[in-house]
């Protein structure tokens, strides 16, 4: 079950293809990380035989970026463990600069070689192909049943012999009715209390968690996909959309009393309706346009309390209600 | 036999070259590969484009000090994400300490930089401002959630591999994603009713 509507999605079949970098990006950091890392001398972005070539205090200047960003980076990782992501758990106090003569030599990988990245994005290790602008709604997390085909054996994640059955009821699962994400794939659902065993407080680092335990809580998936998660909140943005858009449309039209009463209508509908901003101005201008100045200024007032920094509060400003202020 | 020192050296260093060359975890082979993900999910894990620069190379710079400890149990990209999801947490942390009164921007992509490789001028057009729309929208939920609802409908990653890449059971990542596809659909409309009430 998917919460989009089919224009959302759309919008983010656009969007993916929106974000890419440019190749000035990919080597403006590039330099930089050269830099950052380089334990060698002379921090040239240029050559590496010129970075050779530089001085020693360039090189000790150097060793201290490099190590005060991973000792920066180690700090976040502290700092950011709490709750969250957790692939620093490890981290066992601050490091010093990995491996300095890979690190060299990297850096003049980096500075010198051209990339070998041609336009099309490489493949990504263990992930899912990721078609740009291509996907349908059925690829979508959650967007039909399909929720537990994402669990297939990958290649990098060395998922070990729990994963083999897998691949069968990846296969199979075409051929299944909708609906049949349950205990009845065996090989995705192991017995889910696993998660807690190995995942206390449920956040433990990925890189200490074994694939198959994270795959184990697959029928707790299943369960929910079973399970009707969410009322129809779409249809409720659509409702709302519809009511505050014919409130707009009758203003227009010259029906003030009609408008005034679908907002009324709105706003029992939907206390806390995601257009009470969008409902909340279309009064003001309604009262405006009923010639009841008194409340509209009250409106206004209650809507700028309410929210003092909306993109609608400079038309609410320049209503009647405000002209109406001594 | 000291003539031949700098050849063997020569040689034993081309070989170490071709070696990293051809593993994937070589981490210049990862930049390479894995660049384009890092940066796009800055930009839409809502980082300021003054502060992308820095962050992506400071995901790059952890994940270079954490590399002798990847053991393959996710994949590089799904770390990578984890790693990126802290050190810019971190940054905003801060960012929002120094601006606190000041709300961040959002951290939609320049059209002027917005890479294509195909589309004509319009879809161009479209593109970026649908990128930079979307960028708005997803601003517009917390972080947890923002995580999972970019890597799930924009990266189109599977949920174990989120699951995996947050640290959180899969039925969290789930859960998020549900309600996160809930705010953004509900801010997307919203976004389309001011569109109206502005040309109104």
């Amino acid at each position: 079950m998917s919460d989009l509507r089919p224009e959302d999605i759309a919008l983010l079949d656009l969007a993916r293809a929106g974000h890419e970098p440019s190749e000035t990006d990919r080597v403006r950091v590039r330099k930089a990380l050269a830099a950052s890392l380089g334990a060698g001398a002379g921090l040239s972005v240029t050559t590496a035989t010129s970075a050779a070539g530089a001085g020693a205090p360039a090189t000790a200047t150097s060793r201290l970026l490099g190590v005060g960003k991973v000792l920066g980076a180690a700090a976040i990782l502290v700092g950011t463990l709490g709750g969250g992501v957790s692939i620093y758990h490890a981290v066992r106090g601050p490091q010093p600069l990995a491996h300095p003569a890979k690190t060299e030599a990297l850096r003049d990988r980096l500075v010198e070689a051209p990339s070998p990245r041609s336009n099309a994005s490489p493949p990504d290790r263990g992930a899912r192909a990721s078609p740009v602008g291509g996907i349908t709604p059925s690829d979508r997390i959650g967007a039909t049943d399909d929720l537990l085909g994402d669990v297939r054996p990958k290649a990098s994640t060395n998922l070990g012999p729990t994963m083999a059955p897998l691949a069968g009821s990846a296969q199979s699962r075409s051929a299944a009715p909708a609906g049949l994400h349950s205990a009845s794939t065996p090989a995705a659902c192991p017995s889910p209390p696993a998660w807690k065993a190995n995942a206390p407080g449920g956040e433990s680092p990925p890189g200490a968690r074994d694939a198959p335990t994270m795959l184990e809580s697959a029928p707790v998936a299943a369960r929910l996909l079973e399970t009707p998660l969410a009322p129809a909140e779409p249809t409720t943005i659509e409702a709302e959309t519809r009511l505050v858009r014919s409130a707009l449309q009758a203003r227009r039209a010259g029906d003030g009393a009609r408008a005034l009463r679908l907002l009324d209508e709105y706003a029992l509908a939907y206390p806390n309706g995601v257009l009470g901003e969008e409902g909340a101005a279309e009064r003001v201008f309604v009262l405006c346009d009923l010639g009841r100045i008194q409340e509209a200024r009250a409106a206004s007032a209650e809507f700028m309390r309410t929210w003092p920094r909306s993109m609608l509060s400079e038309r609410v400003r320049a209503s009647c209600a405000a002209r109406a202020n001594p | 036999m000291t003539a031949l020192r700098p050849a063997l050296d020569a040689a034993a260093a081309s070989l170490e070259a071709r070696q990293d060359v051809a593993d994937p975890l070589a981490f210049a082979n990862v930049y390479e590969e894995q660049f384009a993900f890092v940066w796009r999910s800055a930009c839409r894990l809502g980082v300021d484009p003054a502060h992308r620069d820095d962050v992506v190379q400071e995901t790059f710079v952890v994940f270079h000090s954490r590399l002798p400890e990847f053991e393959g149990r996710s994949s590089v990209k799904t770390w990578l994400f984890g790693i990126l999801v802290n050190v810019v947490r971190a940054h905003q942390r801060t960012f929002r300490k120094r601006h606190a009164r000041r709300p961040p921007a959002a951290a939609g992509p320049d059209p002027e930089t917005v890479v294509d490789t195909s589309a004509g001028p319009h879809e161009y057009a479209a593109r970026a401002e649908a990128a930079r729309l979307v960028t708005q929208l997803v601003a517009g939920l917390d972080d947890d959630k923002r995580a999972v609802f970019v890597l799930a409908e924009l990266e189109q990653m599977s949920a174990p591999d989120i699951a995996l890449a947050l640290g959180v059971p899969l039925n969290t990542v789930y859960s998020r994603l549900r309600l996160a596809r809930q705010e953004f659909a509900a801010a997307a409309a919203r976004h389309r009713a001011r569109d109206e009430w502005r040309i109104g």
